[in-house]
């Protein structure tokens, strides 16, 4: 499947990939709005970690079986059978955070949206044709692209 | 290929996806005691609250098995397993023959004789129909007293709380939760549920009970305390449900059904997964795994289980905790803590020979959580970045630059 993958040599740290996420993941898709009417700061499914001089945008890796689905209490994490996506049906989620203790890569954060619990977790945009961390980065560190397994 | 499936959990459901990830034909029957469709077990406390739904119980949507092409016997018991034969028999006298057989039939509270104490006195907490019971007796100015007062003790004193009624706790151990929380963390949340107004008697067992002429319970605890209640829970654990297996030739029991690495139990085209496995930690994500692993190995897979360490995350009147591996541990092992007793923030890792042992997190988790759990099971050594674990900023760049840089490729 598709996924996104990190190029640290390429990333600036300037954290767009987290703006352009969170402005995605918002009801209004404006990223006025998105900060200052819906309070979304903070709530970005990618995370920059930084080691400076070296930065790296860190997200889902859609695993083959993920943790986070095989702990979901509620049924809420589940793998699309077609597009290999790991999501959150996120009317379902009960705020356990089974999920956040699965996953392997720190990639699942507890969050909380209108006052109802919302695992923060890349869900690689999955109604649009590429994510909006990709489109949004200015120096191509991150890539949407199919690898060969192990490749 | 014929599959039969006994149990209708989260098991059960994960091996339906496990078959049908190599065997798109065969036919699979699932047996389930309960009247229900596959619903997460652990969500019956939430629905207690009301904060889920009739709607929002199912574990997988309703097309599951249709999708799946299942076939759900509700309301079904398996009363006898013929090996010879390859059938189950089931208590309306009818006998499914099976190609591949799993057994996922999970456990069922333990409940130890006490004076007094019958079907009728007390309320378990383990499905559907214990929180239904529970709903119309669970009225605002009651009193309840919940025996045990581990996860599902805990889970069913935030849900009676939330729903206006005065709980006390009574724990035989000489703190709440003790197979996960040190004395310490013990001490921390007892007092978070003292503050929010839960009685917690330690060291302190039921002894006796019954119904007085106005209809409430009198309790004698082994202290000599005595308790008056509306509502008593029995929350002190769950035996794993093996009834179909006792003295089958070739099948080992030990509590638990015994099981090879393939999930098999030493009978032809017999698997087992979930809470009825021995030394398996009765925990959800355990049980999906196995599951999974389990249906895949009845579908032709060669697939292994390498028995995971347990971990659990658990809140409970708003507060969060998260316990992997030996959280418990101090004596013999290096511990690294981070605690603000005010925040009510306890952070503790657990090191033995510089590879986390144990984990426990208290009203701060983040997604550090996911990569200690990772560290621990497989093993990693963890000397080259010690003094980053606890850091704010830890995280998979914290690790070997190998090692982040395949993570990343993943």
């Amino acid at each position: 499947m598709k996924k996104v993958y990190a190029r640290p040599a390429y990333c600036m740290n300037c954290h767009l990939c987290e703006v352009n996420c969170i402005v995605a993941h918002s009801r209004s898709r404006d990223l006025f709005r998105a900060y200052k009417r819906e309070n979304l700061r903070g709530t970005a499914r990618v995370i920059v970690e930084e080691r400076l001089p070296l930065s790296v945008a860190v997200q889902c890796r859609h695993c083959d079986d993920p943790r986070c689905v095989a702990g979901c209490i509620s049924g809420a994490m589940v793998k699309d059978p077609e597009t290999g996506i790991v999501y959150c049906q996120e009317d379902k989620c009960v705020g356990c955070w089974t999920c956040v203790a699965g996953c392997p890569y720190g990639a699942i954060r507890p969050g909380e949206k209108n006052g109802r619990p919302v695992p923060l977790k890349c869900d690689l945009c999955r109604e649009a044709d590429e994510p909006a961390c990709v489109a949004g980065c200015p120096n191509r560190a991150l890539v949407f692209e199919e690898r060969r397994a192990g490749a | 290929m014929n599959y039969v499936i006994i149990g209708n959990s989260v098991a059960a459901v994960n091996a339906v996806a496990g078959i049908r990830d190599y065997d798109r034909e065969g036919s699979i029957t699932i047996v389930s005691a309960e009247n229900y469709y596959a619903y997460g077990r652990p969500l019956i406390s939430y629905w207690l609250e009301k904060r889920v739904q009739d709607q929002d119980m199912p574990y997988r949507p309703q097309e599951f098995y249709a999708q799946n092409n299942v076939c759900v016997l509700l309301g079904r018991r398996a009363v006898k397993l013929d090996p010879e034969a390859c059938q189950v028999h089931l208590d309306n006298g009818e006998k499914l023959p099976y190609d591949r057989l799993l057994l996922a039939t999970g456990g069922r509270p333990f409940v130890p004789p006490i004076e007094g104490l019958t079907p009728a006195n007390y309320f378990t907490f383990i499905n559907y129909d214990d929180v239904r019971r529970l709903q119309a007796a669970a009225i605002p100015g009651r009193e309840a007293v919940i025996l045990g007062a581990g996860p599902t003790g805990l889970k069913a004193m935030e849900s009676l709380v939330q729903r206006g009624v005065k709980v006390t706790l009574v724990e035989l151990a000489d703190r709440l939760w003790a197979p996960a929380l040190d004395p310490e963390a013990g001490a921390l949340v007892a007092g978070f549920l003292q503050d929010n107004g839960v009685n917690l008697y330690l060291n302190d067992t039921l002894t006796s009970v019954y119904r007085e002429a106005d209809g409430r319970l009198h309790l004698e605890l082994k202290s000599g305390r005595e308790l008056q209640a509306d509502i008593l829970v029995m929350a002190i654990g769950v035996r794993p449900n093996v009834e179909l297996l006792e003295g089958l030739p070739g099948v080992t029991i030990n509590r638990g059904v015994v099981v090879g690495p393939d999930l098999g139990i030493g009978l032809p085209g017999i698997y087992a997964a979930g809470d009825v496995v021995a030394g398996s930690p009765p925990l959800l994500p355990h049980a999906a795994i196995q599951g999974k692993i389990a249906g895949r190995n009845m579908a032709g897979a060669r697939e292994t289980y390498l028995p995971l360490p347990p971990y659990n995350a658990l809140g409970f009147l708003g507060l969060h905790i998260i316990s992997i591996g030996n959280s418990v541990a101090n004596e013999g092992y290096e511990v690294l803590t981070e605690v603000d007793p005010a925040a009510l923030v306890y952070r503790k890792l657990v090191l033995k020979d510089n590879r986390l042992a144990g984990v426990l997190l208290i009203n701060k988790i983040d997604h550090r959580a996911g990569i200690y759990r990772q560290l621990l099971e497989e093993g990693l050594e963890v000397a080259p970045f010690k003094d980053a674990l606890l850091r704010p900023d830890f995280g998979l760049l914290s690790l070997p630059e190998t090692i982040w840089r395949q993570k990343l490729a993943e």
